[in-house]
């Protein structure tokens, strides 16, 4: 990543009516994004919670923060869009833009 | 819950490809129903979904969804939450519910097309899921303004619209069936599931999700952001069919499918949430412009990814499609505000004071394009000549997106052509360029004028053309805030 090129923000869009995933992404991106700004914009219907270039999101880091069990297929009702290219595992969800 | 990892029984479940030794690929694929582009066989195989998920976890997710948004609107059946928004507002809903509600059906159509046409056992099985999403968007939103009919005639249109003639339908229908129900399975996912859903229903569906909390209105917020958690999924057909199409050679053919929907689908967006965000949401409740919202999802973030595929900004983005950006609504509003009667809202003239200098803010040079000529229409109103604010003379409506011609307003002639000796009128030189790129596709279709001029609607009369289009008193639409935007009195208009 150059530090000269326009920031191109990757990662969930959260529905706004889910407060609970909402927090625990945010807590969640933390943990799981070492020294990564998380640019976080509430638009009050949703909450675009993002990062440049790559964004990275794990069970472990969702299941610590909720204090539950969660598979990551389960954040799909509260997915409403997401900025880049994703791949999603069981483990970890990651996204991207390359260029 | 399964004892195995997903992972390790995913890829089984779900590849359920073969190569055809008794039939040719030609008979299980017709290509007027999947059209290879070309593109044969395993080749197809690769087809691989970013965004994965099973059956069990699919029916696990809906399930709880629809949870969710039936119980708000039975916990919020019997407020007066519906009767305390504003007058505005209620008609940006009601647009919508007319506008989106059956297409959900028609994109149900387009989606199992992919699930029998479709060219990989992976994408059949998105696209499985697919077909579940949009009936379930039908009915959530068909179910939603049933249950305000009593509080007002014009939400039958919901169900309604999508059977008539009304202009705006027919702009409506002319976009789903060409992007949906008449569309190939490859060309389906290039231009439904990537460049509508992935770039243009988020403003729909987002942008008014915004503004609707916002507004107060949770019950709309919450369906609408819940359906499109399901676009977020589906939408993923069109990476991987992006991918194969770009991995043989074909980028040309796929640049030139999003370059004619992305146009097709912009048109359609300026008119319908173009005018909701920046004139039927009240004031107080708007988070950003139209042109903001624009710039945000589709300018910024779905450029980005589709560029990050290796793709290109469509040939007209400087020349048109950005300059459009900063009028083509503001037209498409007035002429929606002055042909009023022809649609199932009341449109909101949105042109007080205080508006006037947030359009001005937000669209410098608003004032003197537009505010100009509203001023004509408030002195017609305040002195009482409102038969002066209702048209004279039919519109010149565009035969590729199917919306009066604006350009005028900003000093362009509309483009006449001929073809096969037939007259046509576009508002612009990329719908002109849409149209004559498959011209087979919409040559016998007639524009709502050209319907007037051949003496399909009689009488031939404001009266003849509102039956024709379905519209019934009970629902024709009037200024929503009784004229009352620009300091005159009510009475004015009365």
């Amino acid at each position: 990543m150059t530090t000269t090129a326009t920031p191109k923000l990757v990662g969930p869009v959260i529905r706004g009516v889910d407060e609970d995933i909402i927090d625990a992404v945010i807590a969640a991106s933390e943990q799981d994004n070492p020294d990564v700004e998380i640019v976080i914009e509430d638009r009050g219907g949703y909450v675009r919670i993002q990062a440049d270039r790559n964004f990275r999101l794990t069970q472990k880091s969702m299941q610590a923060a909720l204090g539950r069990p969660f598979r990551l297929a389960e954040i799909e009702p509260s997915l409403v869009s997401f900025g880049g290219r994703l791949e999603s595992m069981d483990d970890e969800w990651v996204w991207t833009i390359h260029t | 819950m399964p004892k195995l990892q997903r992972r390790d029984y995913y890829d089984t479940a779900r590849d359920m490809n073969w190569a055809f030794s008794y039939v040719s690929e030609d008979e299980v694929f017709p290509e007027e129903l999947s059209k290879s582009f070309g593109i044969h066989g395993e080749e197809w195989w690769g087809w691989d979904e970013p965004y994965k998920l099973t059956y069990r976890e699919y029916v696990h997710n809906q399930a709880g969804k629809d949870d969710g948004i039936y119980s708000i609107r039975s916990t919020i059946a019997r407020s007066n939450l519906y009767d305390n928004l504003d007058a505005g507002w209620k008609s940006a809903i009601k647009a919508h519910y007319g506008a989106i509600p059956v297409p959900e059906y028609f994109a149900s159509i387009g989606e199992a097309r992919m699930a029998r046409f479709g060219r990989a056992a992976a994408w059949r099985n998105m696209a499985a899921f697919g077909t579940l999403d949009e009936c379930r968007h039908g009915q959530a939103q068909i179910y939603f303004p049933y249950c305000l009919l009593g509080k007002d005639p014009q939400f039958d249109w919901a169900h309604k619209a999508m059977h008539t003639n009304e202009w705006g339908v027919i702009a409506a229908r002319s976009l789903f069936d060409d992007m949906f129900t008449a569309n190939d399975a490859v060309s389906t996912a290039i231009q439904l599931t990537f460049t509508f859903e992935t770039g243009f229903t988020n403003l729909q569906f987002l942008g008014m999700a915004s503004d609707a909390l916002h507004v107060g209105d949770i019950e709309f917020g919450a369906l609408i952001s819940s359906i499109q958690t399901d676009e977020a999924r589906h939408s993923q057909q069109g990476e991987p069919t992006l991918k194969i199409m770009i991995n043989n050679g074909k980028k040309a053919e796929a640049q030139k499918l999003v370059d004619q929907m992305f146009w097709r689908s912009w048109k359609l967006f300026a008119l319908l949430t173009g005018i909701s965000m920046d004139y039927y949401t009240p004031l107080e409740s708007r988070t950003m412009s139209f042109k903001e919202f624009m710039q945000d999802w589709i300018c910024r973030q779905f450029m980005d990814q589709f560029k990050d595929l290796g793709m290109n900004v469509p040939w007209y983005w400087e020349k048109h499609f950005l300059p459009e950006l900063d009028w083509v609504h503001h037209a498409y509003h007035m002429g929606v505000w002055f042909w009023r009667p022809t649609v199932w809202w009341n449109p909101d003239a949105g042109v007080s004071a205080a508006e006037r200098d947030w359009l001005e803010q937000k669209y410098p040079g608003w004032n003197d394009r537009f505010g100009k000529l509203w001023d004509v229409i408030g002195n017609n109103v305040r002195t009482g000549q409102i038969e002066k604010t209702y048209p004279a003379t039919l519109p010149i409506v565009c035969n590729c997106c199917h919306i009066p011609i604006c350009s005028p307003s900003i000093g362009q002639a509309p483009r006449i052509t001929t073809h096969n000796g037939r007259k046509l009128n576009f508002c612009c030189e990329v719908c002109e360029w849409v149209w004559k790129s498959q011209p087979e596709r919409y040559e016998t279709h007639l524009s709502v004028v050209d319907r007037f001029l051949a003496g399909h609607i009689q009488p031939p009369t404001l009266e003849g053309a509102l039956q024709y289009m379905g519209i019934t008193p009970d629902v024709a639409g009037n200024d929503a805030q009784g004229y009352a935007w620009d300091g005159a009195s009510r009475l004015a208009a009365e």
